[in-house]
């Protein structure tokens, strides 16, 4: 598996790109994008922490990563496209549960803010930069609909947004989108592990309790020490 | 207000989401911070660190004149050691500029430059796109030579990701000004064999959100594929996902 902590193998030694994901309360995760450059020469970690808060910070010694199977030169260029994507979205990205996939807009001009497109959360923005990149990490048709614990979870995000600083117009568009397919971080994290790509559901959803279980051992690692 | 992050806060001491405050004595490369006090350390990139010469009184005694170590520790704030650091600054400075074209100027200018070379791209490309006589072919080569030649010239200096940076900005300006025509000439008369794998990549890249928009983007998928087989550089997975 080609899973790791930052103690087993340094963030350093992702081969451009990476999934890094990590435990932020019990039962929430997240996950964003491990990338790195010669020209800054130190990883960063590209994530969508919240309702247009995109970041790219330096990753912590609670996150896992996940070296995906894509060729190395393929990595490079998720990487650059994830670099792209941060540049040209200073503003931010809009948190909601549109899909990953085709979120260039050919109308617009915009990446995702196109009509069909609101706003993505921080495994769909990991999945919408590969796709962006030419590589589906999952395969979207195998995701299931409206899982127990999707809707009472979108509903929660629906009441964050509502009482942040989000404007009315963005939250009536998320609630409409309630109901939406989730991809879920460790789910994404398990798309990552697998051998090929892109990952159908039942492979991903296998893989994600191993990723969950070393989660939970390196919560208590880092906890204890 | 509440966010996922402020939940992260309050709860738990390990909140991947805040981003993470640098101690200010840490300096970590040219334009960012640059405060100093008593113990700093300087973090230089090795890929910097070629480009810079500090004159051997602010090097004695510590890196010898030898810039490629990582990290140099700088014990006092010495009168010598603040203007080593200045010098050493502003040469990694001149270095990163060198490198990295927006560097020195920031993202404002960098929009700016890439609005700036957009129109006079658009102008000169679409003028040349609506003539069709063949003697115009030579001309129109090299206008759109002029789109690479950056990116080109970043790579040959062994920069790549710079390159790319630089590409993708390109492209993604072109696609943000719906300027199909414009990306689908570029892809037409791109001579591939000419092309690197990783720019060929690049474009194949950055042009795949549009494909729908771009008649010649099949074939140049074909011509790169086929010349990346001729130089033996192919590899299995290489450009899955990229097909129009």
């Amino acid at each position: 598996m080609r899973l790791y902590s930052s103690q087993q193998r340094p963030f350093a030694d992702i081969r451009y790109v990476a999934v890094a994901i990590a435990v932020v309360r019990e039962g929430h995760q997240h996950v964003g994008i491990l990338h790195k450059s010669e020209v800054i020469d130190e990883v960063k970690l590209g994530h969508l922490a919240w309702h247009n808060q995109l970041k790219d910070s330096q990753p912590k010694d609670c996150y896992l990563w996940v070296d995906p199977p894509i060729p190395t030169r393929r990595a490079r260029h998720v990487a650059a496209r994830c670099r792209q994507i941060l540049r040209a979205n200073e503003r931010g990205i809009p948190y909601a549960f549109s899909p990953p996939n085709d979120c260039f807009d050919l109308r617009t001009g915009d990446f995702l803010l196109g009509p069909s497109r609101v706003g993505l959360t921080c495994a769909s923005f990991v999945l919408a930069v590969f796709d962006a990149a030419g590589l589906r990490l999952a395969e979207y048709s195998s995701w299931p609909q409206q899982r127990p614990g999707d809707a009472e979870w979108q509903q929660f995000v629906v009441e964050q947004l509502e009482e942040s600083e989000a404007r009315a117009e963005h939250v009536a568009l998320v609630k409409k989108e309630v109901g939406a397919i989730r991809y879920r971080p460790e789910e994404v994290g398990g798309c990552a592990v697998s051998d090929h790509l892109p990952c159908p559901f039942d492979t991903a959803e296998a893989l994600s309790h191993e990723i969950l279980d070393q989660l939970r051992l390196l919560r208590k690692t880092v906890r204890d020490t | 207000m509440k966010t996922f992050e402020r939940y992260a806060e309050r709860e738990y001491v390990i909140d991947p989401y805040a981003s993470v405050d640098e101690p200010a004595a840490r300096i970590r490369g040219p334009g960012r911070r640059r405060a100093l006090s008593d113990l700093g350390i300087l973090e230089i990139s090795p890929f910097y660190a070629e480009h810079v010469n500090l004159t051997p009184r602010f090097t004695h005694g510590f890196t010898h004149g030898d810039l490629s170590l990582a990290n140099i520790f700088i014990s006092h704030p010495s009168a010598d050691h603040a203007e080593g650091l200045a010098e050493m600054l502003q040469q990694l400075e001149a270095a990163r500029t060198n490198i990295d074209p927006y560097v020195g100027i920031g993202q404002y200018f960098r929009s700016l430059i890439a609005g700036s070379f957009k129109e006079q791209l658009f102008t000169s490309v679409e003028e040349i796109s609506k003539r069709s006589h063949p003697q115009n072919t030579v001309e129109h080569k090299k206008r759109l030579t002029e789109f690479l030649q950056p990116v080109m010239q970043l790579e040959k200096g062994g920069h790549v990701d710079a390159a790319l940076d630089v590409l993708y900005d390109r492209m993604d300006a072109l696609l943000k000004a719906k300027q199909f025509t414009v990306m689908d000439a570029l892809l037409k008369e791109a001579n591939v064999d000419s092309i690197s794998v990783d720019v060929l990549l690049g474009l194949l890249t950055a042009s795949l959100p549009a494909r729908s928009k771009l008649p010649a983007r099949s074939s140049f998928y074909a011509e790169a594929e086929a010349s990346i087989k001729r130089r033996g550089e192919w590899e299995d997975g290489l450009l899955a996902g990229l097909e129009s």
